[in-house]
């Protein structure tokens, strides 16, 4: 009852004018974001039939297709969430690294050179793509460089038999290379600030007790700037694990990036059920991977 | 006798070091942004001469004016960017003042609501949203529209330009309302006299961040609106990924995306000193 009335008297205190300004924005993301949500999982259980082709009632076909390790999507959930890993480990490292170096060596970089850093992140995507398409392609600077590098390392002739395959390859090499090109600056930036709101004098009193800079690495400025690097982390895995265009130019075509099979089985194939269901598969791992970085930038900020 | 090793150890500032690393880190950053200008403006580019074009010019960049489906797309991407940013700032506006104002304590739950739905499409798939749009835009004759296209860019500008705005209507210190309020101004006047002043950076990053965003945006230009609506992303993806393969030509469109993003992206930085959102997804 008490409840009931607290409830009441808070709704009672709404300043409506207040809400009717938030009214539009409400009403684009419920119809724009929550609509079409909705509609996936409900098309994926075949409890809606937005197009043709989708099944009449109930069933989790689409679901169990896609856990069927005989059937290609598992591949391609697994090939993004290793390409995706490596890539937010390379990236974040890169960049953390980078801060670090600079931390030890008490250097603050002009504000050119700071913006300079920061373009990988400003360039758009398919500038990207492009950049690193010609870069890694068969003709590409990567692939001449390399054929001119065998004439130098005869023992190693083998490795450029054929000229390598650097770019739609199996592996995903070109979308590692061009995701950590344009994600390092991220775990840059936020290892640089992390680290400048440490106390100087934390590794003032270590360096006074004898610390190697190894030390005062390990032991001060990884343990308190770790939650803030899981985020960083985090994030740089999200920014790929979502991505379409980066792997949609540069990837191979098996395997192939969850977000390009979905679209390849949906709109190439009109296979709409398996669409629907690795978007709803998609997005609910997405989602987790958001609510863990959401749960250690809290960390991080508490720390700090 | 102290150690060499702990002499160098001690090093700080700028020396031979610091500056072979932050030169090679520049070079890794400017070297592949330099080759959408070598390719754009690469005339004559032969296989075995594949070090530098034998012949530079405008070629390329000329070809488009005289395409008529790049042309096409050039004037469709930038239509829809700015239709993008005016609606993303009418839309999102009202709602920033509330958030980040003490206006936002007379709302309640609703508010968070709304914050929380503004964050959803940051962690989204865009492929996602795509498929689950398109029965509804099938449905109210959205599918290759202006109006369509708009409306789904308009999902990723929303939560960047929330942010910018609030974020700026946050450092406005809420007294100055409050005497205004008592002094007899309206919302109107509070609106146009204080706040617009004093959070015009904000809206301005808000207007950027939503520009950029549309300005890029594929998958979902692809798939709402390809082949009636065609982009600059959508034509540059034709050129490296499609059947008729042409680097100069993905080069040259290449600019009309890479130029106005790092400039816009520049002032935003300036305006917002560094503290500026990091968009995600690629």
């Amino acid at each position: 009852m008490r409840g009931v009335r607290s409830r009441t008297a808070s709704l009672g205190s709404i300043g409506w004018f207040n809400l009717l300004l938030l009214a539009p924005l409400t009403v684009f993301l419920l119809v724009m974001v929550v609509y079409p949500l909705v509609m996936a999982v409900l098309s994926s259980l075949g409890l809606a039939q937005p197009v043709q082709g989708l099944p009449e009632s109930f069933t989790l076909e689409g679901y169990v297709e896609f856990f069927d390790p005989s059937k290609p999507a598992l591949v391609a959930l697994w090939f993004t969430f290793k390409v995706t890993l490596i890539t937010a480990v390379l990236s974040t490292a890169t960049g953390v690294a980078l801060a670090i170096y600079l931390k030890l060596r008490d250097i603050e970089l002009p504000v050119a050179l700071s913006f300079i850093v920061k373009l990988p992140l400003f360039t758009p995507y398919l500038v990207i793509a492009f950049i690193f398409w010609v870069l890694l392609y068969p003709a590409g600077y990567v692939v001449n460089l390399l054929n001119l590098l065998k004439t130098f390392i005869a023992d190693y002739y083998l490795l450029f038999e054929q000229k390598p395959m650097l770019v739609n390859d199996p592996f995903g090499i070109a979308i590692i290379v061009c995701a950590t090109w344009m994600r390092f600056p991220y775990g840059f930036i936020m290892a640089q600030n992390l680290l400048a709101m440490i106390d100087p004098s934390y590794e003032e009193a270590a360096r006074n007790l004898g610390a190697s800079r190894r030390t005062v690495v390990w032991r001060i400025f990884l343990p308190l700037t770790k939650y803030g690097l899981l985020s960083a982390a985090l994030l740089n895995f999200l920014a790929l694990f979502i991505a379409f265009s980066i792997p949609f130019v540069l990837g191979a075509s098996w395997p192939q990036f969850l977000s390009v099979f979905i679209y390849v089985n949906a709109k190439d194939q009109g296979d709409w059920l398996s669409g629907y269901t690795a978007a709803v598969i998609y997005v609910t791992i997405a989602f987790a991977i958001g609510y863990v970085y959401a749960r250690s930038l809290g960390r991080s900020r508490e720390n700090a | 006798m102290p150690r060499l090793g702990a002499r160098a150890d001690q090093q700080t500032g700028w020396g031979t070091w610091p500056v072979v690393i932050m030169t090679a880190v520049t070079l890794l950053i400017l070297v592949p942004l330099c080759l959408v200008f070598l390719y754009a403006f690469s005339t004559k580019w032969f296989a075995n001469h594949w070090w530098w074009p034998q012949e530079m010019g405008t070629k390329w960049i000329l070809s488009i004016f005289q395409t008529e489906n790049l042309i096409n797309s050039l004037i469709n991407s930038y239509v829809l960017a700015t239709l993008t940013t005016i609606a993303t700032i009418l839309i999102t506006f009202p709602a920033a003042y509330v958030l980040g104002t003490r206006a936002r304590a007379s709302t309640g739950w609703p508010a968070d609501l709304v914050e929380n739905l503004s964050n959803l499409p940051l962690a989204f798939p865009t492929i996602t949203v795509a498929l689950g749009l398109l029965p509804l835009y099938a449905a109210l004759g959205l599918m290759a529209t202006f109006s369509g296209i708009v409306l789904c860019h308009m999902i990723m500008a929303v939560p960047y330009a929330l942010r910018s705005m609030v974020g700026s209507f946050l450092l406005v210190p809420p007294e100055y309302e409050e005497a205004a309020r008592n002094l007899g101004a309206s919302r109107l006047y509070v609106m146009r006299r204080i706040y617009l002043p004093l959070v015009w950076r904000g809206v301005l990053a808000a207007g950027i961040f939503a520009f950029c965003w549309s300005l890029n945006e594929f998958v979902l230009v692809l798939l709402l609106g390809f082949p009636d609506i065609e982009t600059i992303p959508v034509q540059i993806y034709q050129f490296v990924g499609g059947y008729y393969l042409h680097p100069q030509k993905a080069a040259a469109l290449g600019l009309f995306l890479l130029i106005p993003a790092l400039g816009l992206m520049y002032i935003v930085e300036r305006m917002l000193k560094g503290a500026g959102v990091v968009p995600a997804g690629a």
